[in-house]
């Protein structure tokens, strides 16, 4: 059989290599690359109060060139704040909110081993805390992260609330800035404890958590924010092919707006969610759906969804529009894997197919592909952590996603444990990208 | 000394356990390096800087007998990233040789160009499956990829390049 052409290319460049010439410095460089290191263990103590002065004052200084005016000064006067500017500039909704001055100043730390964890400012309403933090002493870690949050109350007491931060692991260069949003409703404590576990690694592999608890006590005032929001009923119920879909009410904080929907529980179709939703006003700004938690299940048929927030600015008209709806019948939410015969037996339709089953180690890869329409891809994951078999109901941690973006699809890796099950498998959908187009817009005011 | 022995030393900071353990791995550290860069300088330059990093983090190494993948995942970050900070720079340089035989040359910048083109992901399981001859699992390992999932995109990448060189054929051939 002939070669392929690019496997004749791929085994020239790979003799290439093999003959590739190994210069004479390469042991040089071993024992530099030794001694920089032995330097930088010695250097560590000595540099580590100058660096972070500097970095501080770089920060202010590329921060202020641009930002809002009303910003600028409001940072040069306190200090310490302009990585918060970084942090919200996807959401302009906060932006205002800060340039309206809606931000308080904490600057209160805690440290364990040369590693402090500093609360720099909250950002606080009723239906919202964000915290922006700092973390210095760090020069030592390639990379560090967050591994447990946790909101206190005065009393000692867990504050129940949805916590989002970024678990990414951060490359470290002498500090780090970041944030963690914490949702609630209504109850606002003013004194919180905030605590947390920080980690450090040289990549995801070797990921180790420090055995301390890092823990800042604070206060915020309440007065600031008190029964600051704007309540809009709409009660406008939409029909897209006979699924009722009712819009109840929108409620607008600070930090965000809120929506609440419901579903008529006789519909045919379970809704997963819209596209393209937002709200929009007379002039065609619009606030999207992007931040942090953008729904929260109530029930099965009730939702609220999260919007940037328009409090600063207060249109004079508001509308709500999307253009379509992910949707499956209700008789259609299976999807059903013969481990034996390696294929599906049930599915939505066609657009999901099974790639593969695996054995690694003590568990079974299942990989799927799922098709796209072209229009976009859904940012979630599609199919639930939760499958039966025929006699009992089990859950695994580990699906993994990516984008084959030169044919519109979409490929999960979901990794389950490796036991005697009796087929089939069942799973169901968190979300399917199967859609009703239709353009719908409501009015709020 | 096996490797695993060579580790736990270089952890209670013995330097010569150490230099002997990247001096077993330098060919091939130098080989992956020198395919990102393409110029014995850079590659020189991350040998260097590998050893560094390997030297602050080797205690923080909890399976010695994983070193292998765990330095070249530590040269792959490296290259990674020093790659972009090229491309911020603009300083990316392309240093062209002489060589004996002109026609393998170009062969090999042809290739080596289309490889470039391919996603990141792609260029990474093409560069460790075809210049450093690694086994799937091994690959799997260092990119942290389920081993189907590797697969899958070294077919896709294959089928790519495949591709690709049939549009060049057409373009050359078809006068």
């Amino acid at each position: 059989m002939m070669e392929n052409k690019e496997d004749h290319l791929l085994n020239e460049l790979k003799d290439h290599y093999s003959k590739l010439s190994i210069p004479d410095q390469m042991d040089q460089m071993i024992n530099n690359g030794i001694m920089k290191a032995k330097k930088k263990q010695r250097l560590k103590r000595s540099t580590y109060v100058t660096t972070i002065a500097v970095s501080i004052l770089m920060l202010l200084f590329v921060t202020s060139i641009r930002v809002s005016p009303v910003f600028a000064s409001f940072v040069t006067n306190i200090p310490g704040l302009s990585k918060v500017v970084e942090l919200i500039n996807y959401d302009k909704g906060l932006q205002s909110a800060v340039d309206n001055g809606f931000i308080q100043v904490i600057g209160k730390s805690d440290e364990h081993e040369e590693i402090t964890f500093t609360v720099d400012s909250v950002i606080i309403d009723e239906s919202k805390l964000i915290v922006f933090y700092t973390i210095t002493g760090i020069e030592e870690y390639n990379y560090i992260s967050l591994s447990k949050v946790e909101l206190l109350k005065s009393n000692g007491e867990r504050y129940k609330v949805g916590t989002s931060y970024d678990h990414n692991i951060n490359e470290v260069e002498d500090m780090v800035s970041n944030k963690i949003d914490f949702s609630f409703h209504g109850d606002t404590p003013e004194e919180f404890t905030l605590n947390v576990n920080i980690s450090t690694s040289e990549n995801a592999d070797t990921e180790e958590n420090l055995p301390y608890t890092w823990s800042v006590p604070f206060q915020v005032d309440k007065t600031l924010f008190e029964n600051m929001k704007h309540i809009y009923d709409i009660n406008q119920t939409v029909n897209i092919e006979d699924q009722l879909i009712t819009f109840e009410k929108v409620t607008i904080y600070p930090t965000r707006s809120e929506l609440s929907i419901s579903f008529d529980e006789n519909n045919s179709k379970k809704i997963f969610g819209f596209d393209d939703l937002r709200i929009v006003d007379q002039s065609k700004n619009e606030w999207s759906t992007n931040n942090g938690v953008s729904a929260v299940h109530i029930s099965d048929h009730e939702r609220l969804l999260y919007f940037d927030s328009n409090y600063f600015y207060e249109p004079d008209e508001m509308y709500i529009e999307f253009k379509s709806i992910r949707t499956l019948d209700k008789d259609k939410l299976e999807l059903q894997v013969d481990l034996e015969q390696q294929k599906l037996i049930k599915a939505p339709d066609e657009n999901i197919t099974l790639e593969f089953i695996n054995e690694k180690g003590g568990e079974l890869e299942i990989g799927f592909r799922i098709k796209y329409d072209g229009l976009h891809q859904i940012r979630s994951e599609e199919i639930s952590h939760e499958f039966h078999d025929s006699s009992a109901t089990y859950s695994f941690r580990t699906s993994t996603s990516s984008i084959l973006s030169n044919d519109n699809a979409k490929e999960t890796v979901l990794l389950i444990p490796k036991r005697e099950y009796s087929n089939p498998l069942t799973f169901s959908f968190w979300d399917y990208p199967a859609r009703i187009y239709e353009d719908v817009q409501i009015k709020i005011k | 000394m096996e490797i695993e022995q060579l580790v736990k030393e270089a952890q209670k900071k013995n330097d010569d356990a150490f230099y002997e353990l990247i001096s077993i791995h330098k060919v091939q550290l130098y080989k992956i390096a020198y395919s990102y860069f393409n110029n014995e300088q850079d590659a020189l330059e991350a040998i260097q800087e590998v050893t560094y990093r390997t030297y602050l983090k080797i205690n923080k190494l909890k399976y010695p007998k994983y070193f292998n993948t765990w330095i070249i995942r530590i040269l792959l970050n490296y290259c990674n990233d020093e790659i972009k900070r090229k491309k911020r720079m603009n300083k990316q340089q392309i240093e062209i040789k002489v060589h004996q035989n002109e026609n393998e040359f170009i062969n090999r910048l042809e290739i080596e160009s289309l490889i470039e083109n391919l996603e990141p992901k792609f260029q990474e399981i093409i560069k460790l499956k075809y210049i450093q001859d690694l086994t799937i699992p091994q690959i799997s390992q260092i990119l942290e990829f389920p081993e189907g999932t590797v697969k899958t995109w070294l077919n896709k990448s294959l089928k790519i390049l495949r591709k690709e060189l049939e549009r060049e054929g057409e373009y050359y051939d078809g006068k």
